[in-house]
C-alpha cells in the first residue's frame, strides 16, 4: 500500500549520446541490479520509484530516451514537463563527452527554466579507460551552471547520490518558490494529501463504481 | 486582402479541431458576426409587426362596425398577425434599438472583444497591447458605411423578414379578396388599398432599417476583424510565433490527465472505504501497468507532430494547399473505425493473427510480444477456476486494465516508429491497418469481458450483482481509450507523408 504515499511526482529525463549507459544508470537506480547487455532503448522507456527527501515521500517518473541519432526527433518531444534531466556521457569516450553541448542546448531549449540539469560522467568502474578528465567535465558543469558527479551504473557508485540530490534540489525549489506548481510545465505533480481516517469506518460503496 | 492573409486562412481550412486550434475560434469573423448582429434586426422588424398588426386591428374594427361578413377575413387576418405579436412578446426588446442602431452594434463588438479578452486571451499578457487593438475597432465601428454588401453568403435577415412579409400580405390579398365577393365593392377596395398600402410602408422601413443594421453590423466586425489580423500579424507574419504561443498554453486536459485524476480520486476514496479495495480500480490498476505514462508520451508525440503539421501547412498556398489537405483529410477518413459489427469478438488466436498481419503492414520494428503475452495470459487465466464472484470481477477489471495498457504502449511504439520510419510503406496503408489493427484489440476487449460476464452469470442467477455490468462498463471504457489512443497517431502519420 505504500506505494500510492507520496506527495509529489517529480518527471525526470535522462539524454545523452547512445551506449553511454543511461538505461543501465536508471536500472541500477530502480531495480540495483546491472545488466551488462542492455538492449538499445526504442524511443522511451520508463521506470519509477520511490524517494523520500526532508521525510516527504516523491515518486520518480523517470523517462529513459534512446540515445540513436534517428530518435532524436522522437525523444526531443519528451522533454517537455521534466523537473529533472540527467544528462550523461561516457568517461572513457571522449565523443560523447563533445557531444554534451548539443544535449544541453535541446535541454536548454526543451525544458522549463527551471528544470534541475545533473551532468553524469557515467563508466567510473574504468577508470583505467578514462578519456576525459574530471577537471575538465567539472569545468564544462560550472561555466553552464550544471550539478556534476562521475558515477558507476555497474557498481552503482554515486548512482543514488545522483537522482536523489536532484530530487533534493527540485524539492528545494519547491519550498522556497521558485518552482511554481501550478505552472503547466513544472513537471512535478502535488499528491492530495491524504488524510489519516479510520479504516473501520462505514461508507457507502456504490460511490465506488463510478 | 495582402498575401500573408491569403496564406493565414487557407491554411486555416486544413487544420480539423486539432488542438492548439482553438485560436481559430476566437479570430474566425463568421464566429463572431451571428452572435453581435442576430437578434437585433428582428427587433425592428417584429416592433414593425406589432404596428402592423395594431393597423389591422383598428382597420378590422372600423370594417366591423359596418359589416359582421367581413368576420372571416378578420380571422385570417388577425391569426397571422398574432404569430407575430406572440413572438414579440417573448422577445422583450427595446424599439429604440431601430433608431440608432450602429452605436449599438459597435458596443456589441467591443463587448465580445472584451468578453473574449478576459475569457479566451488571458494569456497574452506581453508582447502588444490589447487596448490599442480595442480603440482602433471602435474607431473603426464609427466609420461604417451603408454599402449594401452581402458579406455571408447566408439569406440575410431582411430578405427572410421581406420575405414572410410578401406571404402575409398575399396571405391578407385573398382573404380581402374573397371578402370582396361577399360584400358590397366599395368599402371594401378601399379598405384593402388603404391597408396595403399601409403594409408596404412598414415593409420598407423595416427593410432599410434591417439591411442598415446588417450591412453596418457586418462591415464594422469584418473591418474590426481585418484590423485585428493586421495588428497581430505585425511583425509577425503568418502569425507563426503567435500560433505558437496558443499552442503551447493551451492547456486542453489530456486524457492521461484526466486517468491519472480519475486515478487518484478513487485511490482516496477507496483509502477511506478499505485498503483492499485499491486493488480492484480500473484507472489504477491501468497506471500500475504502464499504460497512462505510454499514453502520456504518445500524447506528447502527437502534440509535437500536430504542431510540425501546422507550420509546414502555413509555408503552402493555393492549389498545393488544397492538394495537401485533401491527402492529410484521406488519411484521417481511413484511420477513423467504422465499426460494422458491434458485436464482433477476437479470441486469443484470432486476435494473434490478425496483429501480425496488420504489424507487418506498418512497421516491423514494432514488437507485439508483449500485447501478445498479455492476451494469451488473460486467456490462461480466465480458465481457471475461481473460487467466489468478487475474485472473477477483480480479475476481469485487471484483465481490462492490462490489455488496454498493452494496447497503449503498442500504440505509443508505433507512433515513434512512424515518426522515424525509413520503410517506404504507403501511409494509406499503414493508417488503414491502424485501423484494423483498432478495431482487434476492441474486438479482444470484448471477449474477454463477455467470457467473464458469462463466468459471473453463474455466480448471479437473479442478476442482483454489480458486477456484471461493472465489467462491461469498464470494457466499454478501455475501447474508448484504445481508440482515443489510436486517433493520437493520426497527425503523426499525416506528418510523415509531407
Amino acid at each position: 500500500m505504500s506505494s500510492s504515499q507520496y506527495s509529489y511526482i517529480f518527471k525526470y529525463i535522462i539524454v545523452g549520446d547512445m551506449g553511454v549507459g543511461k538505461s543501465c544508470l536508471l536500472h541500477q537506480f530502480t531495480e540495483q541490479k546491472f545488466t551488462a547487455d542492455c538492449p538499445h532503448t526504442i524511443g522511451v522507456e520508463f521506470g519509477t520509484r520511490i524517494i523520500e527527501v526532508s521525510g516527504k515521500k516523491i515518486k520518480l517518473q523517470i523517462w529513459d530516451t534512446a540515445g540513436q541519432e534517428r530518435f532524436r526527433a522522437v525523444t526531443r518531444s519528451y522533454y517537455r514537463g521534466a523537473a529533472g534531466a540527467l544528462m550523461v556521457y561516457d568517461i572513457t569516450r571522449r565523443s560523447s563527452y563533445n557531444h554534451l553541448s548539443s544535449w544541453l542546448s535541446d535541454t536548454r531549449n526543451l525544458t522549463n527554466p527551471g528544470t534541475v540539469i545533473y551532468l553524469i560522467g557515467n563508466k567510473l568502474d574504468m577508470e583505467s579507460n578514462r578519456d576525459v578528465s574530471y577537471e575538465e567535465a567539472k569545468q564544462f558543469a560550472d561555466e553552464n551552471g550544471l550539478m556534476f558527479l562521475e558515477a558507476s551504473a555497474k557498481t552503482g557508485e554515486y548512482v543514488e547520490d545522483a537522482f536523489l540530490k536532484t530530487a533534493q534540489i527540485i524539492y528545494e525549489c519547491i519550498q522556497d518558490g521558485r518552482l511554481d506548481l501550478n505552472a503547466a510545465d513544472s513537471g512535478v505533480q502535488q499528491k492530495i494529501l491524504q488524510c489519516e481516517t479510520n479504516p473501520n469506518v462505514e461508507k457507502d460503496k456504490s460511490c465506488m463504481q463510478c | 486582402m495582402s498575401d500573408s492573409e491569403v496564406e493565414f486562412e487557407s491554411a486555416d481550412e486544413g487544420s480539423h479541431g486539432g488542438d492548439g486550434w482553438e485560436i481559430e475560434s476566437d479570430f474566425d469573423l463568421p464566429d463572431v458576426k451571428p452572435v453581435s448582429v442576430e437578434s437585433k434586426p428582428i427587433a425592428p422588424t417584429l416592433s414593425t409587426l406589432s404596428n402592423v398588426s395594431d393597423k389591422v386591428n383598428t382597420e378590422q374594427n372600423v370594417g366591423c362596425e359596418n359589416e359582421n361578413t367581413k368576420q372571416s377575413g378578420k380571422n385570417c387576418a388577425s391569426s397571422a398577425v398574432s404569430m407575430a405579436q406572440s413572438k414579440l412578446d417573448k422577445l422583450v426588446v427595446n424599439n429604440d434599438n431601430c433608431t440608432q442602431p450602429e452605436p449599438q452594434v459597435s458596443e456589441i463588438v467591443q463587448n465580445e472583444i472584451k468578453q473574449t479578452n478576459t475569457q479566451g486571451w488571458g494569456g497574452w499578457s506581453s508582447g502588444w497591447s490589447v487596448n490599442s487593438l480595442l480603440s482602433t475597432a471602435s474607431a473603426l465601428t464609427n466609420q461604417v458605411s451603408q454599402g449594401i454588401t452581402n458579406v455571408i453568403g447566408a439569406p440575410a435577415p431582411e430578405q427572410l423578414a421581406s420575405v414572410d412579409k410578401d406571404k402575409e400580405i398575399k396571405d391578407l390579398k385573398e382573404t380581402k379578396v374573397n371578402d370582396k365577393l361577399t360584400e358590397e365593392p366599395s368599402e371594401s377596395i378601399l379598405d384593402t388599398n388603404y391597408f396595403l398600402s399601409n403594409v408596404s410602408q412598414i415593409t420598407k422601413i423595416v427593410e432599410t432599417t434591417g439591411s442598415k443594421i446588417i450591412s453596418g453590423g457586418l462591415d464594422t466586425l469584418e473591418t474590426v476583424g481585418k484590423k485585428t489580423l493586421e495588428v497581430l500579424q505585425d511583425g509577425d507574419p503568418g502569425l507563426r510565433k503567435k500560433r505558437a504561443i496558443f499552442f503551447q498554453n493551451t492547456e486542453k486536459i489530456n486524457l492521461s490527465q484526466v486517468l491519472q485524476e480519475a486515478k487518484e480520486k478513487a485511490e482516496v476514496e477507496s483509502k477511506q472505504n478499505n485498503q483492499v479495495e485499491i486493488r480492484k480500480g480500473y484507472a489504477y490498476l491501468l497506471d500500475s501497468f504502464q499504460g497512462l505514462i505510454h499514453l502520456e508520451s504518445l500524447e506528447l508525440l502527437s502534440k509535437q507532430c500536430q504542431m510540425k503539421l501546422q507550420t509546414v501547412l502555413l509555408s503552402y498556398s493555393g492549389t498545393q494547399l488544397t492538394d495537401i489537405q485533401d491527402k492529410l483529410d484521406q488519411i484521417k477518413d481511413l484511420c477513423y473505425l467504422d465499426f460494422d459489427d458491434d458485436e464482433k469478438i477476437m479470441t486469443v488466436e484470432e486476435f494473434k493473427s490478425s496483429l501480425i498481419t496488420c504489424i507487418n503492414q506498418i512497421s516491423t520494428d514494432v514488437k507485439i510480444e508483449k500485447i501478445l503475452r498479455v492476451s494469451h495470459s488473460i486467456d490462461e487465466k480466465s480458465n481457471e477456476e475461481f473460487d467466489c464472484e468478487d475474485s472473477i470481477h477483480d480479475e476481469a477489471i485487471s484483465a481490462l486494465a492490462e490489455l488496454t495498457a498493452a494496447a497503449m504502449e503498442l500504440f505509443y511504439k508505433l507512433g515513434e516508429m512512424i515518426m522515424i520510419d525509413t520503410q517506404n510503406q504507403l501511409v494509406t496503408i499503414k493508417a488503414e491497418n491502424l485501423s484494423l489493427l483498432n478495431e482487434s484489440v476492441c474486438c479482444r476487449i470484448r471477449f474477454i469481458a463477455n467470457k467473464y460476464a458469462s463466468l459471473l452469470t453463474k455466480y448471479d442467477a437473479d442478476g442482483t450483482s454489480n458486477n456484471i455490468s461493472d465489467v462491461y462498463l469498464e470494457s466499454s471504457n478501455s475501447s474508448s481509450y484504445v481508440q482515443d489512443a489510436a486517433q493520437l497517431l493520426i497527425p503523426i502519420l499525416q506528418l510523415s507523408v509531407i
